[in-house]
């Protein structure tokens, strides 16, 4: 700008000051924690998708949940992974869904063991018959791809027994892996009773922020094995993620259906019938994507106003 | 260092080891599949040991760095960092296991200072993001104007409010992920699995350098 020349509407529209468009996101994203606005929203493919997987199993099936727990992460991630469990907690006990859970995250470790003893608390029935319809093998860390083809190979290589902390089915903490009725009943699905791999499962519910996972969970549990694996999974991610995980996702593809952060929650929160904190993140969502796509038509106007008619004006 | 040491040893480890696994996924044999998951446990103690050493070594630069400059900024940026270090090490030592990551100070740290702190960390980014696009994406080339539509129809079709009520900003947010977005990401891919296998033989073979050298000679 040259010295002592006015400032035209267009440069001071281009040139806002950082700390009002921060200002102004701060207020946005505010107004529905302390007021929910209850934004009405469709439900996405890709979410119903991911909610059918769940509950169109077919009786004695046999699911592997990893649950995705990463605090730094939890306000996006968080509400997927509760209205999932919800979800989960849901199937009618006549269908007989096995289940083997672990988490992968020592925060999450922590986190889950607050979780199953409130927000997502199992119906009794479950909690009577932990060890025998389902088990929770606690904190496995299962991220890296060496340890995930070992874990796909042979889930007692990683996780020797029952590791879990909270209360519902104490008694079988540590417990061997293979003594645990349910993951006994799971073994037998396969080839090998004595072995339990991802070959016994019908259904790997996981998740991860890592924009990369989608190659490597795809690489470890469907393109891996002799035969191979061809797990069929769904996933857990945040909305950035979406372009990642879209190669892999389709009915013949490797995952069935994704939930891309709390935009998704939301729908699969409207889908299980448990409203949650979802609903309120799609609300400061959209609230950010107004003041988002406002400030990037704003800084183009500006761009174009200057170059079309101030070139006109010199 | 000799050549045995140096060069031999490591280029036949990674050859045993290394066709053993390859092998596995040709061969249906129970004992390949169960030293490849043995392989694997040893790859992750391997991989700790690793980032042991990468903090020794981050430690020792940091020091060598004050030492160089023992002014009163470069004092304070070194002692955070040994304070970090210091505080991470401990909470690794003895909380870092998978029983005592249940401990209530183990608790306590994760609930009162990682998620405060990470959280915060990436709403800051957030903001400075939302910052950012108002000033720089702008159309002001073909490259900028492409990137502009594309990321604009993503970040609409991601936001409930705009997907459920402009008629087809998902089918446009889809386009772009499946169409653009993933013809630029397989060939990539693609690229990097031909590279990776490349490099993958060569280690084999004994060929690949960067694979080889475990000393100085």
């Amino acid at each position: 700008m040259v010295e002592g020349k006015k400032e035209s509407i267009w440069d001071k529209m281009g040139s806002i000051d950082y700390r009002i468009i921060y200002a102004v996101f701060i207020v946005m994203l505010s107004i529905p924690i302390f007021s929910p606005l209850g934004i009405p929203m469709k439900v996405s493919q890709p979410v119903q998708d991911y909610y059918n997987a769940i509950v169109n199993l077919p009786p004695d099936s046999a699911i592997l949940v990893h649950s995705f727990v990463d605090l730094s992460v939890w306000a996006d991630t968080g509400p997927i992974l509760i209205a999932t469990w919800k979800t989960i907690w849901d199937i009618a006990e006549e269908k007989n869904i096995k289940i083997i859970a672990y988490t992968s995250l020592s925060d999450g470790a922590l986190k889950m063991s607050d979780l199953l003893l409130d927000e997502i608390k199992p119906p009794q029935w479950r909690a009577d018959s932990y060890g025998e319809t389902w088990v929770d093998l606690g904190y496995i860390p299962v991220v890296n791809e060496p340890v995930q083809a070992s874990f796909a190979a042979d889930i007692t290589s990683v996780a020797a027994t029952d590791g879990h902390i909270y209360d519902v089915g104490s008694e079988w903490v540590g417990t061997p892996l293979l003594d645990i009725p349910v993951v006994k009943d799971i073994a037998a699905r396969g080839g090998d009773p004595n072995v339990i791999n991802v070959y016994d499962f019908d259904l790997y519910i996981w998740g991860s922020w890592g924009c990369t996972s989608p190659d490597q969970w795809v690489r470890q549990f469907w393109t891996t094995g002799n035969p191979l694996y061809e797990l069929p999974m769904v996933m857990m991610t945040i909305g950035n993620c979406v372009p990642n995980v879209m190669p892999y996702y389709g009915a013949d593809k490797p995952i069935l259906g994704f939930v891309p952060g709390s935009a998704g929650a939301a729908g699969l929160e409207l889908l299980c019938g448990h409203k949650g904190e979802g609903i309120v993140m799609a609300d400061i969502g959209d609230l950010a994507g107004i003041a988002t796509v406002f400030f990037l038509i704003l800084g183009n106007v500006s761009y174009w106003g200057k170059r079309l008619f101030e070139k006109e004006e010199r | 260092m000799s050549t045995l040491l140096r060069k031999d040893l490591p280029t036949l480890l990674i050859a045993v080891l290394g066709f053993a696994i390859v092998a596995e996924w040709f061969l249906p044999i129970a004992a390949l599949s169960g030293f490849k998951t043995y392989l694997g446990v040893c790859v992750e103690i391997i991989y700790r040991t690793s980032i042991g050493i990468g903090t020794v070594y981050a430690f020792t630069s940091e020091y060598a760095q004050w030492r160089r400059n023992r002014t009163l900024q470069q004092t304070l940026i070194s002692g955070s960092m040994f304070a970090m270090f210091g505080i991470m090490t401990i909470v690794v030592i003895f909380y870092g296991g998978t029983e005592s990551v249940y401990s209530a100070e183990y608790r306590w740290f994760q609930y009162n200072i990682y998620q405060p702190q990470s959280q915060a960390m990436y709403a800051v980014m957030f903001l400075f993001q939302c910052g950012s696009l108002y000033r720089v994406c702008r159309a002001r080339s073909m490259e900028t104007t492409v990137l502009l539509v594309a990321g604009g129809a993503f970040i609409l079709s991601s936001i409930p409010l705009f997907a459920s009520f402009i008629p087809g900003v998902v089918e446009l947010g889809t386009f772009v992920s499946e169409g653009p977005s993933l013809g630029g990401t397989r060939p990539a891919n693609m690229s990097a699995a031909i590279g990776a296998i490349i490099v993958g033989l060569r280690s084999l073979l004994g060929k690949e350098q960067a694979t080889m050298e475990t000393g100085s000679g």
